[in-house]
């Protein structure tokens, strides 16, 4: 007479999962525990300690650069901001969303040089964009950068950011169902095929991306598993170190003031706690014992559970700054005093 | 006010001549037009009585086998009671332990016990509840008469005179499957749109939910789980602070890593357990928990 364990238990594909899976693999779906097989890279008190930070700069959300709260006009021409893109294609049917992430860096001391440790980095601006094709895109970034003036951009090559930096580099754009003017944003790469008028700021966040081989460079970049785990890494050493501060909940602000504010600003909010919640579903691959794991090329391999598009557009904005403040002494030091400029005459 | 009517028309028709019965039943449409009659349209035989309702009550394993005509391992059965008197569990179990086909147990056995319970089974994807849950409607209908004849609409008549009972058990409409009881109850399997964070479950008011696959669905990032479908979860019942009677959460899923968004409501539960909290349970049973029961199909 057969029993249940005959019946019902495939011994086959047991084996089978046994020896596919991973020893936590098996656990969860052939044994039902709940294990750990990787551990959170961010932890909740990392970012928590971001949003007091913002708190106490009284880090406030921005639509434009004039939003600054910043009284002084002498001391907002050194403020700086990068934008982080995390595109996503918005003709296929299950289409994903996009981000957008905005980071603001103000000068923490009377002098800055090229060290980070010299700026206060805020994340000030964030926007979920849904089923948008490449022209839109290009447009909205244009939008955004004729109100922030960008000092840098960087967007994450897949999800169409290849045909993206194709649409940027165009002249004209529909802002908005108007036709504008712009001026092309273009990659350092691109310099010698785009019109002379072009900005020069957009990074791609692959390897073999000049302005990231100019800032990882002297490391062993084999695949971009290389350059995410080097992007963690400053990430994280930037976070514990205090220098970043996430715009907090739209709870912590005062009622009469977050009433004054527009729905733009109130996404922004929204966006970014959501962006910082993702950055806590971050985890790193471990081994079985417990050891962090390290693909052929040495790298870490990241991975998030449930959505990251935001957490990335923030990490792609630090980025962008990093490779920007790398050389900001020194671009600095070669400008030209006013007094010279009037010797020119 | 309802009346229920034995409208046998044997048993009317003994003692009546034509003319007088014709007359009856003129009478009797009159009546049923004038108020709302429910009338029961079970046959006899296959009447779930009073003492079965009782002893089903008590022992969900002995429920299911006379009803769904289910074989039922040991392993399972003790997981069959523990979903039926436990108002909040979270079945972790392997795969191939019949997580499934439990939840479609547990909630057909309350809709047929309990008159008037609205039970709610959520998927991650609509035609993935289809093919997994409700395959077994017709599988345990075809075998199990008793079953078969409790399912279905409530003969109703309407205050216009006309009968409701013409409606079929199961209505598949285009994003809401459900089906019906002759006690009242219902089930229904709507798509969720955990896209969309499930706001389109907004205003439904249910008894027990089922989410089954439910890391699935948190995977995404979706909070409708928590912001829409626990909320339905406070359709009146006959006792609240019973742990039968009450409405019940049965969330059923392999168990997924540490960090999954999921682990949030697992450690909950696993921190009430610890508390020693009744209202609380989690299973994980697993492919070894077959035993060598004989299994006669």
């Amino acid at each position: 007479m057969k029993t249940f364990r005959d019946v019902f238990r495939e011994e086959g594909v047991i084996k089978d999962i046994k020896k596919n899976k991973s020893r936590q693999g098996f656990l969860q779906e052939a044994l039902g525990i709940w294990s750990r097989n990787g551990k959170g890279w961010y932890t909740t008190e990392l970012i928590g300690k971001c949003f007091e930070i913002a708190k106490l700069r009284g880090v406030c959300p921005m639509t434009t650069r004039h939003d600054d709260w910043e009284p002084s006009q002498e001391k907002r021409k050194h403020i700086h901001y990068f934008l982080g893109i995390d595109p996503a294609k918005g003709d296929i049917k299950k289409a994903d969303d996009g981000a957008l992430a905005i980071l603001r860096a103000a000068p923490a001391v009377e002098k800055p040089k090229n060290s980070p440790a010299h700026w206060y980095l805020d994340y000030v601006w964030a926007y979920k964009v849904r089923k948008a094709s490449a022209p839109q895109w290009g447009a909205i970034v244009h939008h955004k950068h004729q109100q922030f003036d960008f000092s840098g951009i960087m967007m994450d090559h897949g999800g169409g950011g290849v045909w993206i930096k194709d649409e940027l580099a165009k002249s004209r754009q529909l802002i908005q169902g108007v036709e504008t003017k712009v001026i092309p944003i273009g990659r350092m790469e691109d310099e010698a095929t785009m019109p002379v008028n072009g900005r020069f700021i957009l990074s791609m966040f692959k390897i073999g991306d000049a302005s990231i081989t100019k800032l990882w460079g002297s490391h062993r970049l084999v695949n971009d598993s290389n350059v995410i785990d080097h992007a963690h890494e400053e990430f994280y050493d930037a976070l514990a170190n205090g220098i970043i501060g996430f715009l907090p909940d739209r709870r912590r602000f005062d009622k009469d003031f977050y009433a004054t504010w527009s729905e733009e600003k109130k996404h922004a909010s929204q966006m970014i706690v959501m962006g910082a919640n993702q950055l806590t579903r971050i985890v790193v691959k471990t081994n079985d014992d417990g050891t962090t794991f390290l693909n052929k090329t040495g790298a870490r391999e990241f991975s998030a559970k449930g959505r990251k598009d935001f957490a990335y557009a923030m990490i792609l904005a630090f980025v962008k700054f990093l490779m920007w403040v790398q050389t900001y002494a020194d671009e600095e030091e070669d400008s030209v005093s006013d007094a010279d400029i009037d010797m020119c005459g | 006010m309802d009346y229920t009517w034995h409208t046998n028309p044997n048993r009317i028709k003994a003692g009546c001549t034509d003319g007088q019965l014709q007359n009856l039943r003129g009478s009797l449409t009159d009546i049923k037009a004038s108020v709302n009659i429910l009338t029961p349209s079970v046959p006899k035989r296959h009447k779930i009585t009073d003492t079965m309702i009782e002893d089903f009550l008590i022992d969900p394993v002995l429920g299911v086998t006379v009803l769904f005509g289910e074989k039922l391992d040991a392993f399972q059965g003790c997981r069959l009671k523990i979903c039926w008197w436990v108002p909040r569990v979270m079945d972790s179990s392997g795969f191939s332990s019949a997580k499934t086909k439990n939840v479609w147990m547990v909630s057909n056995l309350r809709c047929l016990l309990m008159s008037d319970r609205v039970g709610l089974i959520a998927y991650p994807v609509f035609e993935q509840g289809k093919q997994s849950y409700w395959k077994y409607f017709a599988e345990v209908a075809g075998r199990s008469p008793i079953y078969r004849a409790n399912i279905g609409k409530p003969r109703v008549y309407g205050l216009d005179g006309k009968s409701e009972e013409m409606g079929k058990a199961t209505l598949k409409g285009p994003s809401c499957w459900t089906m019906d009881y002759k006690n009242g109850s219902q089930i229904m399997m709507p798509a969720v749109g955990f896209m969309q964070d499930a706001r389109t479950m907004a205003s439904l008011r249910i008894n027990d939910l089922y989410p089954d696959e439910h890391t699935k669905a948190e995977a995404h990032g979706s909070t409708g789980i928590d912001d829409q479908l626990v909320q339905r979860a406070t359709r009146a019942c006959y006792n609240q602070h019973h742990p039968l009677w009450r409405n019940h959460h049965l969330f059923s899923a392999t168990a997924e890593d540490t960090m999954h968004p999921s682990y949030d409501r697992y450690k909950s539960y696993l921190d009430e357990v610890t508390k020693g909290n009744p209202d609380y349970a989690l299973i994980s049973y697993s492919y070894k928990d077959y035993s060598d029961l004989p299994f006669i199909p």
